[in-house]
């Protein structure tokens, strides 16, 4: 990193810049940023932003890796930009690049809309016989231990995208739920209170939804929350041989 | 077939190739004739005294379906992540079916011939 003014180090920040309204509005641009301890990528773009160049479109909201929106591609991993530190990338140039598999909005945003409509469709919620009872009783559902660590990790997605953009299988078949989806999936079907069962399964057993994965457990390194939707998508594999 | 139940096809022949391999490998290096086969160098005809052996030429045959079978359904898997379409789809699984069965048969009879001419 290069000393700049105030003695504070400098990196230079190459970003994807997209304008779906300009002609040759695709290329890379790149600035200067400042850095001091501790500071983020997210925190990097804010400055472009706010004293650079205010076009540069990206989409962030909590700061602190809870709400899942700042994924983009950062060195060529799929990263949260408020979850990577700059000097941990050990790089005086940092590319950042929208979300691989998600179409581009403008610059580093990206259109979740194939990816919800995925996670949408796995039912993500409780699913009970009794829908009356579920909805009007007082009557909670205990479980044990032993039962909520069969699911937790997986409780634990934030719905960042990073698995989605990481996923080979899935920049190569759109029908493929991926590892996100998946993952959900089996959060619930692992949940001793859903009584949702083989009906949950059926869907998969097409050629495209869950089978199409092909271990290479991508999703699993990039998540930050440590979540393994490779682990999830083998044991719903087997759940489906054997009960699907 | 299912989706389901050629995938999971699929996984079982994956692992019939590694144990029909190795008892074929076994045969091949522990069984005669196989090594004395290899001295009879003047004899082009002396390899397929080789199929004679039961064992030898029907792990052949047990691996030529599991080879077929694995390998073209990874190959139709292949193909059908390279472009989605019902149409396309289903052309994909007639046209890889067809070449995989007549190449089990084309190969089952090499290896009956074969057998045959090794009695000889
Ligand atoms: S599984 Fe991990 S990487 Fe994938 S969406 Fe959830 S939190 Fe993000
Ligand atoms: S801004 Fe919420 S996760 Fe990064």
């Amino acid at each position: 990193m290069d000393r700049g003014e105030k003695g504070l180090q400098e990196v230079k920040f190459k970003v994807f810049r997209y304008d779906p309204d300009k002609k040759d509005g695709k290329g890379f641009q790149t600035y200067t940023v400042p850095v001091s301890k501790g500071m983020t990528v997210l925190q990097g773009l804010m400055y472009i932003k706010e004293k650079l160049d205010q076009t540069l479109s990206m989409r962030f909201s909590c700061r602190m890796a809870t709400c899942g929106s700042c994924g983009m591609t950062i060195n060529g991993l799929p990263r949260l930009a408020c979850y990577t530190l700059i000097q941990e990338l050990k790089t005086r140039t940092i590319v950042v690049e929208p979300l691989r598999n998600f179409p581009v909005i403008k610059d580093l945003a990206t259109d979740f809309e194939e990816f919800f409509s995925k996670h949408r469709s796995v039912n993500p919620y409780l699913i009970r016989i009794d829908t009356h009872e579920q909805e009007k009783s007082n009557v909670s559902y205990t479980q044990s231990d032993e039962e909520v660590e069969k699911y937790l990790q997986f409780a634990y997605c934030i719905k960042c995208g990073l698995c989605y953009a990481a996923c080979p299988v899935v920049a190569t078949d759109k029908q493929f739920l991926g590892p996100q989806a998946l993952a959900q999936l089996y959060r619930y079907l692992a949940d001793s209170r859903d009584e949702g069962g083989e009906e949950r399964l059926r869907p998969l057993s097409d050629g495209h939804s869950l089978l199409r994965c092909h271990f290479a457990a991508s999703c699993s390194q990039v998540c930050p929350k440590g979540v393994d939707p490779a682990l999830a998508i083998q044991l719903l594999r087997r759940e489906l041989f054997l009960r699907g | 077939m299912k989706e389901k139940t050629v995938m999971l096809l699929h996984y079982i022949t994956g692992l019939g190739i590694i144990v029909a391999g190795g008892i074929h490998l076994a045969t091949v290096f522990l069984l005669s004739p196989y090594h004395l086969s290899m001295e009879f160098d003047n004899n082009p005809f002396a390899v397929l005294s080789v199929y004679r052996n039961i064992l030898l030429a029907g792990t052949l045959e047990v691996l030529l379906v599991l080879v077929a079978f694995h390998g073209f359904n990874g190959l139709r898997v292949v193909l059908q992540e390279l472009y989605q379409g019902k149409t396309y789809t289903k052309a994909v699984n007639i046209i890889v079916s067809v070449v995989a069965v007549a190449l089990v048969v084309y190969g089952t009879r090499t290896i009956l011939i074969a057998h045959q001419l090794g009695q000889g």
